[in-house]
């Protein structure tokens, strides 16, 4: 009993400082209504959590946008990134320089790559637009809510990719190669095999991808904040950014505090539930 | 662009000299977010702790793209604040309250120009110490105006939509407008139609409590007058037009006036060689004389940490900084800037700055009066400007939405 306390010590240590403090402070922040500054927050209970299903519609569109966002990027980072797994998991030339090349976006921090790509939208598009007469180009990148959404979707799709690709890969060249040989002599057609075999002895590594990429997604905040600051007329901002500007631009902390718990319950139960979902799916080899 | 990071300047042998002397060795914990004036600060604390072994300086700076108000609110959250630090108005400054220091008894006082202390006294305290002095309005590219035969600088809205059409005959845009960067659109020239009028302030108490209606306002509509004219002689893709963006369009001659401010000066200096530029105020109507103002203002004061341990340090230091030769000489040479203090002679700080003196001299100014919105506003102007622009609002709804914005934000 007392080693057990020694070994778990120093992580229930870290544990209770970055996430239990913090979190328990801002549910308390929660009821309170404080703007960040004042040395004494105000008591109010929970009035910020009505409020914010009663007259916040901004929060309300947020969050809807937040949702969007998630399915669109979900889907297709996901199937992107298996699809390039399996492909690069073939012996083809120059596959290490394409894995890496994939992987490369995910070690660009978020908001240089937003600003990066803010202005490859901006500046960069319409002059090939203008050059070559594309008319993809000549759109009003991140001009509106429609190319504003796309736009974020893309490059946090861009972002992504790589990372959930290599997780595949890893479970991809896993598999025995015994089972697959197997299969083919059985006669088992290409797609067979993929939807028979590969998928459903790599659901362990679907069920992380699908984890990863979804509270990414939920909790995007970097990568827009550079991109498109929310714009155009807050149309592609974020529940984070949000939640952030109530805090510091609006100078309402205790509302902002509301908002990250209210955020908190639903991406853990969302991200809960898929894993017990896909999980389920998983089976042994 | 972001730039953030601190810049520590510490003077060699100073915490030795210090010990010697017997005097009890300061770090003063300055935060402003000028970051153009990196090399500056270096050069003055280094003298000032050359004068002065026992002060040492830790200089952080925080600005360009970045959140300067949030990474301050972050420094205090986090313990102690810095020692010297930024406010940029009234709002800002009642929120900062219990932390500012009153600074009335200090030598610089009298110097200071009116209009740079006025904003921050309160119940007869000044709570702030005045530095600059910074203008915005259109700047506009003179030859590109001959050019088109745009006789001379427009005074009213009609001579400017003249000119507009005239440039936009000549194949230039007349207008890089900026409706997609926050503090142009939602916040300096969002200024315009509350600054042109008497009382301005007694206007936003009047809007505040419901009492007036925007939509019904002349200099609101004569505002979303100008909105139009800027969209239809203005660049494509006007909602990503940021500051860079409009800045590299009118540096690259494809448009010959903006919304900007004499932080510009040095940009356009440097894209736009042998070009004459001046600045030419916002013009609403066709009322000459009260259109021909310029928005100037106080981009910042000085703060002393109340909570600091070394406020007598600080208020030296400060006093040094605007009060000994060394200091004045800096404004012409290194930041320059135009000073709030009345007896500092700056010249050769370039066309922009004459007109803004000239301006000021004359005292045909209007004030900074979005330094006194409450929070928030400048994101929903900014938001509701876009909407407008993008065709979502009409003309109605754009004031209508502003006047509820302004509402709930002041409750």
């Amino acid at each position: 009993m007392r080693d057990f306390a020694k070994f778990v010590a120093p992580a229930t240590i870290f544990y209770v400082l970055i996430m239990v403090l913090p979190i328990t402070l801002g549910v308390y922040y929660s009821l309170t209504e404080w703007n960040g500054v004042d040395q004494e927050a105000r008591w109010i209970g929970i009035q910020n959590y009505l409020r914010l299903f009663a007259t916040d519609s901004q929060a309300l569109a947020s969050f809807w946008f937040t949702i969007r966002f998630t399915l669109s990027t979900v889907v297709i980072s996901n199937t992107l990134a298996f699809a390039l797994a399996l492909a690069l998991s073939q012996p083809l030339k120059f596959r290490a320089l394409f894995r890496a090349v994939f992987v490369l976006p995910n070690v660009i921090g978020g908001i240089i790559l937003g600003f990066i790509w803010r202005f490859i939208f901006v500046r960069v598009f319409p002059s090939v637009g203008s050059a070559t007469g594309i008319s993809l180009f000549s759109l009003n990148w991140l001009g509106d809510p429609f190319t504003g959404y796309w736009g974020s979707v893309l490059v946090f799709v861009w972002k992504t990719t790589g990372y959930l690709m290599l997780v595949y890969m890893a479970a991809i060249v896993s598999i025995d190669s015994n089972l697959l040989e197997a299969a083919e002599i059985d006669g088992a057609r290409p797609l067979q095999r993929l939807f028979r075999l590969i998928i459903p002895l790599v659901a362990p590594a679907f069920t992380i991808c699908l984890f990863l990429s979804l509270s990414w997604s939920f909790k995007i905040f970097d990568v827009i904040f550079a991109l498109t600051q929310g714009g155009p007329f807050r149309s592609t901002e974020a529940f984070a950014l949000n939640i952030y500007f109530e805090a510091f631009s609006y100078s309402n902390y205790g509302m902002g505090a509301a908002k990250a718990v209210f955020f908190l319950v639903v991406v853990g139960a969302i991200t809960l539930l898929q894993v017990r979902l896909t999980q389920r799916k998983e089976v042994a080899q | 662009m972001l730039l953030l990071g601190p810049s520590l300047s510490v003077a060699a042998g100073g915490q030795q000299q210090a010990t010697e002397q017997g005097e009890e060795s300061v770090e003063l914990h300055v935060f402003h977010f000028r970051v153009s004036d990196r090399a500056a600060w270096d050069k003055l604390t280094a003298e000032y702790s050359r004068l002065n072994p026992n002060i040492t300086f830790n200089v952080e700076i925080v600005g360009g793209g970045a959140d300067w108000i949030t990474a301050l609110k972050t420094k205090f959250a986090g313990g102690r604040g810095p020692d010297i630090f930024v406010v940029d108005g009234p709002t800002q400054a009642n929120l900062w309250g219990e932390y500012l220091t009153d600074l009335s008894d200090e030598p610089w006082v009298d110097d200071a120009i009116d209009m740079a202390k006025d904003p921050m006294t309160m119940d007869g305290k000044l709570m702030g110490m005045p530095f600059f002095v910074s203008g915005f309005g259109f700047i506009y590219n003179e030859d590109a105006m001959n050019r088109a035969g745009v006789g001379s600088v427009p005074s009213t809205f009609s001579e400017l939509s003249t000119a507009a059409a005239r440039l936009d005959d000549d194949g230039t845009n007349a207008f890089a407008t900026g409706f997609g960067e926050w503090w142009v659109a939602g916040m300096q020239f969002a200024n315009a139609p509350f600054a042109y009028r008497e009382d301005p302030y007694g206007f936003m108490q009047r809007l505040a409590d419901g009492e007036v209606s925007l939509a019904d306002d002349a200099l609101f509509n004569d505002w979303v007058d100008l909105i139009d004219l800027m969209m239809e002689h203005g660049e494509s893709n006007q909602l990503t037009t940021d500051n860079n963006v409009q800045t590299s369009l009118f540096t690259n001659g494809d448009a010959a006036i903006m919304h900007q401010g004499i932080w510009k000066a040095p940009a356009i200096e440097e894209g736009l060689t042998d070009t004459s530029i001046g600045f030419m105020p916002v013009l609403l109507n066709d009322d000459a004389d009260q259109m021909d103002r310029l928005p100037i203002g106080i981009p910042f004061w000085w703060i002393v940490n109340a909570e600091s341990e070394h406020p007598e340090e600080a208020k030296e230091f400060l006093s040094w900084l605007v009060m000994s030769d060394y200091g004045r000489a800096m404004f012409e040479t290194d930041f320059n800037m135009v000073p709030a203090y009345k007896d500092i002679d700056v010249s050769g700080l370039g066309p922009l700055a004459e007109d803004m003196q000239n301006y000021a001299s004359q005292n045909k100014t209007v004030p900074w009066v979005f330094t006194s919105w409450p929070d928030g506003t400048y994101r929903e102007f900014f938001s509701h400007v876009q909407a407008y622009v993008q065709g979502n609002l009409s003309r109605e709804e754009l004031l209508t939405e502003m006047e509820n914005s302004y509402i709930r934000l002041s409750e």
